[in-house]
């Protein structure tokens, strides 16, 4: 690693669209994507999230083991600062909005703003890397994260998410919820914030990720001025347990205040591909497969609609981790076993029937579409360029990779991914309250933006 | 950005915003509808039994395989209240025109618009003219799904159980949703007869937010609605405003929930369009929409009462709430500071730095309004329904003028209405009993 700043520039023909890779001198990989909005959106992020509990430094004897749910716990501890000064108020009072966010394997903080982008960004890296950490606002963040779980704990796609979790995997940390418990935060002390800071927080494990109407300049001077250069460059090493390709379990039922029966199919993917082409060509070929066989054109999700097992509320879709993969199906059904039983066979059936080469053209150029679109704001740009970055694979290239997916390919995965050994199912059945009616859309939620997807938290 | 306003016809709106921005571009059809209790349930069913099928396409299956082919446009149904007005319709999000693939010359957009014109004028109809009973029924029973599931979200819940309950003896107190009840006992004779108000007299708000040429989209929308049968011009239905709480109720339930949900319903006095009414949203905001504002700054930061703490409502019918969860046992400590902090307000306890917060958080939620066209069309429409039409930018040029006095002179015209407490079962402690909860599965 030298400390010294290198600049190269990435462009696609496809999408009319470029940005800059920086390598800053301090350490920091930035990205700078031009973009004409109103908005500018910066991401500051970090490759450590609630998996990451167990590490070390290279050369170091021994792991570090901390307490469940400190990801999360030191993201909002980052908004303390030594000087008193609330974080929140520094954005707001130049218009910008600030948030956060933890999911399983990364931690982030953001801001988008309409004017005073220098300032802006002079109060973002400054925050995140000036941690403050005492007894007293530990304790009053435990209150605070505290009603965050209650939350949680009330929300049932949160629930089943984690419970078909703790069913796919025997060992791997993605089984442990993103906030942890009362219990775990309870035991986080300032000096375990401390130790996970300076491992996760170091500048070369982190990337900041900048769209909008800016110039890579402008960036690279303030990133001139606030970052120091980093000394330590030793490997950050992870220890997680080898996880087995059986399941934990394949049935879980809770019962909980909701109204109809909801269910999640969870489907264990045992060679997951996290990393570069090969990683990408392989969610986007699970991807066009999933739109083969559940997608709302297709002949399971519309018999099974008709029939009335599910409802509109049918959701599908692959997720990874650093370690993991899996296939998530969800849903509302009064009856979730003849759901799986239909999905079963339907799958069984598939690999005898395949799906056309059609269905695979026209649900590619879908996905192409999607690609494409999603090139839309300056905080979707962000966050998907930071995502594929830390999975080592660049925006622009999705496009192409996507362009070779072979219907062959696809059909390949269908006899390799599905099998019903690694299916499993948890289910929330309502309690016996009996719901009244209401309605109501709701109004301004700016501050509190909690998650649409389960397994990430905001602030 | 622009909002270029067309009458087509009688009560028939088209609203282009043009732009070049974006890679998506973006259609909704909106019917404008009073929200009646006898209605509710029926209107809420009317765009999932036209989202079934068309002459055309005559199921899901084959209606989403042609939004396959058409690059994976998305056609969704839409159902909410705005004031005592029920909007109901389809919005479409497809992909820019510039972005097809290679040698492919489908005019994207053209095909869109006769799609939805398709889905809403061109439904599947028996011999007899009613709708296919088949899709009556399976709408109706996830309708009934949709409705039980609103407790799914005990926030949102919280928030409609409070407007029920404030609102029982107006309009504003019917469930936009429709009710268990209504749908078990659905007139389905009258849905034909809701059908005909819909496309025939209620007010239509068409938007369009994307690159395609101005005349060209008109041309595409004109076709659409040509040859329909259109009712004279009617007015739009109109909000009963209660400008002033009487004395304060209070509510609480029970359930099986782990954290306790607040929600608190004033009535604003002040609403869209009133002289005064500039003042109100640097009201809420530095109230409490935002995380600089008194509601986050104090009941979150200083007290640990809670994770959220916001305040939001509905500016035409003039209801303001403020939504918190918390721990049960801290419900009165809750309230008692969510008034002291309003109370602050009123007495014009504002500080320079929350006053210059305020207006620098709301102004850059108004210019980032262009970046999104779900924004655009939100803040237009809304306007829309009460005789406005002001964009972002006058709208900030106006507040401009606005102080401190002005925003204490507003919060004092609010009165507290109801305080309605959704208690969860699940953690209670004794009030006072400073132990851990228990969790139950």
């Amino acid at each position: 690693m030298k400390n010294e700043t290198v600049r190269e520039t990435r462009e696609s023909r496809l999408l009319q669209e470029r940005y800059d890779c920086v390598h800053h001198k301090s350490g920091l990989d930035i990205y700078v994507f031009p973009k004409k909005m109103s908005t500018t959106y910066a991401l500051f992020g970090t490759k450590y999230g609630s998996i990451d509990n167990c590490f070390r430094l290279a050369g170091e004897k021994e792991y570090t083991q901390v307490p469940d749910g400190i990801a999360h716990f030191l993201e909002h501890k980052m908004f303390e600062s030594e000087d008193g000064s609330d974080t929140n108020e520094r954005f707001t009072r130049i218009g910008a909005s600030a948030n956060a966010f933890t999911s399983n394997d990364m931690t982030a903080y953001e801001f988008s703003c309409t004017g005073h982008f220098c300032e802006a960004l002079e109060i973002l890296l400054d925050y995140v890397t000036h941690p403050y950490f005492t007894e007293e606002n530990i304790q009053k963040e435990q209150g605070i994260i505290g009603q965050e779980i209650g939350m949680y704990d009330d929300n049932p796609v949160w629930r089943i998410y984690y419970e078909l979790l703790k069913l796919l995997y025997v060992r791997d940390n993605v089984r442990i919820n993103v906030c942890g418990t009362k219990e775990s935060i309870a035991r986080i002390t300032p000096e375990h914030l401390y130790r996970c800071y300076t491992t996760f927080y170091r500048l070369s494990n982190m990337a900041l990720v900048i769209c909008g109407d800016v110039e890579t300049e402008q960036v690279v001077a303030v990133a001139d001025r606030i970052l120091k250069n980093q000394e330590d460059f030793r490997e950050i090493e992870c220890y997680f347990e080898a996880e087995p390709d059986s399941l934990a379990g394949t049935r879980s039922v809770i019962s909980m205040d909701v109204g109809k029966t909801l269910f999640a199919i969870g489907v264990k993917d045992i060679h997951p591909q996290r990393e570069g082409t090969a990683g990408a060509y392989r969610r986007l070929a699970l991807r066009i497969l999933s739109d083969m066989l559940f997608g709302e054109a297709g002949t399971f999700y519309n018999t099974m609609y008709e029939e009335g097992r599910i409802n509109s509320s049918f959701h599908y879709g692959y997720e990874s981790t650093r370690s993991c993969g899996f296939l998530l199906l969800t849903g509302e059904s009064d009856d979730p076993e003849e759901v799986l039983r239909r999905f079963t066979a339907m799958v069984e059936d598939a690999k005898k029937n395949p799906p056309s080469r059609s269905d695979f053209e026209r649900l590619k150029r879908t996905a192409y579409a999607e690609y494409i679109r999603a090139f839309d704001s300056t905080d979707g740009i962000a966050n998907d360029l930071l995502s594929d970055l830390f999975a080592g694979v660049d925006i622009f290239s999705v496009g192409d990779i996507l362009a070779s997916v072979r219907y062959e390919d696809v059909l390949a995965l269908l006899s390799d991914f599905f099998e019903p050994e690694r299916y499993a199912m948890s289910v929330i059945r309502p309690d016996t309250h009996a719901a009244s009616a209401g309605e109501e859309k709701d109004g301004n939620t700016k501050n509190v933006k909690s998650g649409s997807t389960a397994g990430e938290d905001r602030v | 950005m622009k909002l270029e306003r067309i009458r087509l016809s009688n009560g028939i709106f088209y609203n282009h915003a043009a732009t070049d921005r974006f890679k998506t571009g973006y259609l909704s059809v909106n019917f404008i509808l009073p929200l009646d209790k006898r209605t509710a349930a029926l209107y809420a069913l009317l765009p999932d039994i036209l989202r079934r099928g068309c002459r055309d396409y005559p199921d899901q299956a084959s209606l989403n395989r042609r939004l396959e082919e058409l690059y994976g446009t998305e056609i969704a149904t839409r159902n909410y209240k705005r004031g005592e007005m029920q909007i109901i319709g389809f919005a479409a999000d497809m992909l820019d025109g510039a972005y097809l693939l290679p040698d492919d010359n489908t005019d994207l957009f053209g095909c869109v618009a006769s799609l939805l014109g398709e889905l809403i004028f061109s439904p599947l109809l028996t011999a007899e003219g009613r709708f296919r009973e088949d899709y009556i029924e399976s709408e109706r029973l996830n309708r009934m799904d949709a409705v039980r599931a609103l407790i799914n979200n005990k926030r949102r819940y919280a928030v409609t159980r409070c407007t029920e309950l404030m609102c029982a003896e107006e309009k504003s107190g019917v469930a936009v949703e429709g009710t268990l009840a209504a749908y078990e006992h659905l007139e389905v004779d009258r849905l034909m007869e809701c059908y005909r108000y819909m496309t025939e007299q209620a007010q239509v708000e068409v938007f369009y937010v994307g690159s395609c040429d101005r005349s060209k989209a008109e041309t595409c929308i004109r076709q659409m609605f040509s040859g329909r049968e259109r009712r004279p011009d009617i007015l739009l239905p109109k909000t009963e405003i209660v400008r002033c709480a009487a004395a304060p109720r209070r509510y609480e339930e029970t359930t099986p929930a782990v954290q306790g949900n607040l929600t608190i319903g004033f009535r604003t006095g002040t609403v869209m369009g009133d002289a005064d009414y500039l003042a109100y949203p640097l009201f809420n905001e530095i109230f409490g929409g935002s995380p600089a504002s008194k509601l986050f700054m104090n009941v979150r930061e200083k007290l640990s009462l809670c994770y959220f703490c916001f305040s939001h409502g509905d500016t035409i019918k003039g209801l303001l709430y403020v939504s918190a969860g918390i721990e049960n046992r801290n419900k009165d400590k809750a309230i008692s500071e969510i008034l002291t902090q309003l109370e602050k307000i009123r007495l014009g306890e504002m500080t320079e730095e929350e006053l210059l917060c305020a207006r620098a958080s709301l102004f850059h939620a108004y210019r980032a309004i262009s970046d999104n066209p779900v924004g655009v069309e939100s803040w237009y429409l809304g306007r829309i329904l009460v005789g406005i039409h002001t964009s972002p930018e006058e709208t900030m040029a106006a507040m401009e003028r606005i102080g401190r006095e002005e925003i204490a002179a507003v919060a004092r015209k609010i009165t507290l209405d109801t305080v309605y407490f959704l208690r969860g079962s699940l953690s209670d402690t004794e009030e006072g009993m400073e132990e851990e909860e228990q969790h139950e599965e």
